[in-house]
């Protein structure tokens, strides 16, 4: 719309454009790019199942509390990981977008989430790592640690109440040692 | 003498249009002076997003080095400089030294400043159909259905207006844009899109270049 205000110019559109900051000249940045292409990994059901099977008694209390979470059946089209009983944290929150699925662990003085999916996008010709990637990553009110397992993608993400200061947050061990606990709760049977 | 003055007032337009004939925004990865190596890549890493502030105008530039910021020329951060056009990306401006796409610097994202200097006013929305990963004392993340990690960060949190688990459409309001943090600094949106990419054969989690991807959106947006 303001393109065609611009192309056809009355006093009036000219100002109304001019005060809202928007005359713009020359093709824009938006006209000159290309997109990239996102595709779904396989999951290798076969592993996450044998994973599960191998953590199932000793997950047993995570696993319960879980599967009494009303949305814990809604379908999720890759393994379900969360934090073991060793990591001594409360009942999640848990949500699935299908491809994707979110649990929220709230404490007293930290929050953690697990994000989990399966989409992994095509880097784009000329990009290039300029640094090698590592697991754990500070960034600003808390940290990240990456992983992945049966070909899903799994991001935890701490944040604290002193992110400069809390060691959970400025130390790659706490997220490492969570990133241990991890077990699959739900696998293929699942899914759709 | 109505003949008179409009023609000045056409004069007046036609010059300030004149004026206006250079881009609003400049290109991806053109960093200001020594703040750090920014990424080229003129790529839409996330063409179908939403603007993540509700509404216009908006300024993207480095709350840092810009006027008023800790690395920037002393003044107040309200200067009108920093609320005019044309935008500048500052993905990887000097930060952390380590962000895996960056050449020099580390800044995971892009500075907005919304439309007037004034905190707890103007409204973060999602910027993609997702849920609510994450709650954090200063900022939200939005997960996507693609598994993108949306972060905004230095909001009101007073003000926010989701909760963990929350499903969330495209626009719809997360929070206030303030300058939550450890101590005071300028008012604006951090924000930061975390998403697994394949590159030389392995698969990370890295935090993208969003430049781009706001410029369309928010020429999609006015």
């Amino acid at each position: 719309m303001l393109k065609e205000l611009v192309k056809t110019p009355s006093v009036g559109a000219i100002v109304g454009a001019l005060a809202y900051g928007m005359l713009t000249a020359g093709p824009s940045i938006a006209d000159s790019h290309g997109t990239v292409l996102v595709v779904e990994n396989q999951i290798d059901w076969s592993a996450a199942e044998a994973s599960a099977t191998a953590t199932a008694e000793r997950e047993q209390t995570p696993s319960k509390a879980f599967l009494a979470l009303t949305n814990s059946t809604d379908i999720t089209a890759l393994p379900v990981m969360l934090f073991g009983d060793e990591a001594g944290l409360s009942i999640p929150a848990f949500v699935s977008q299908g491809s994707a699925y979110a649990a929220f662990y709230a404490e007293s003085d930290i929050q953690i989430s697990i994000s989990g999916s399966k989409a992994v996008v095509q880097a784009p010709d000329g990009l290039t790592l300029h640094h090698e990637p590592a697991a754990y990553e500070n960034i600003g009110d808390g940290a990240d640690y990456s992983l992945q397992r049966f070909g899903a993608n799994y991001t935890l993400r701490i944040t604290c109440y002193q992110p400069t200061e809390d060691a959970r947050c400025t130390q790659p061990d706490y997220l490492t040692e969570l990133a241990g606990t991890l077990f699959v709760v739900k696998g293929q049977a699942n899914e759709k | 003498m109505r003949n008179k003055v409009l023609t000045a007032v056409a004069m007046v337009l036609l010059g300030t249009v004149t004026a206006q004939a250079e881009p609003r925004f400049h290109a991806p990865g053109d960093l200001l002076e020594n703040s750090g190596e920014g990424v080229k890549s003129p790529v839409l890493f996330f063409p179908e997003m939403r603007f993540p502030i509700e509404s216009g105008p908006v300024y993207a530039n480095s709350h840092a080095y810009s006027i008023g910021g800790a690395k920037g020329p002393t003044g107040d951060s309200c200067e009108a400089s920093n609320y005019s056009f044309p935008w500048r990306d500052n993905f990887c401006e000097f930060r952390r030294s380590d962000q895996p796409l960056c050449g020099a610097g580390g800044h995971t994202g892009q500075d907005l400043r919304p439309a007037t200097c004034e905190k707890s006013v103007h409204w973060a929305v999602a910027a993609t159909n997702g849920v609510i990963a994450h709650v954090g004392r200063f900022a939200v993340t939005v997960q996507s259905s693609d598994g993108a990690l949306h972060r905004y960060v230095h909001l009101d949190m007073d003000s926010v207006a989701v909760a963990p688990m929350d499903r969330v459409a495209k626009g719809d309001r997360i929070g206030k844009v303030s300058n939550s943090w450890l101590s005071e600094i300028p008012i604006h949106l951090h924000y930061d899109i975390k998403q697994p990419m394949q590159i030389d054969g392995q698969v990370h989690a890295l935090f993208l270049p969003p430049y781009s991807s706001l410029v369309a959106a928010y020429e999609k947006l006015n």
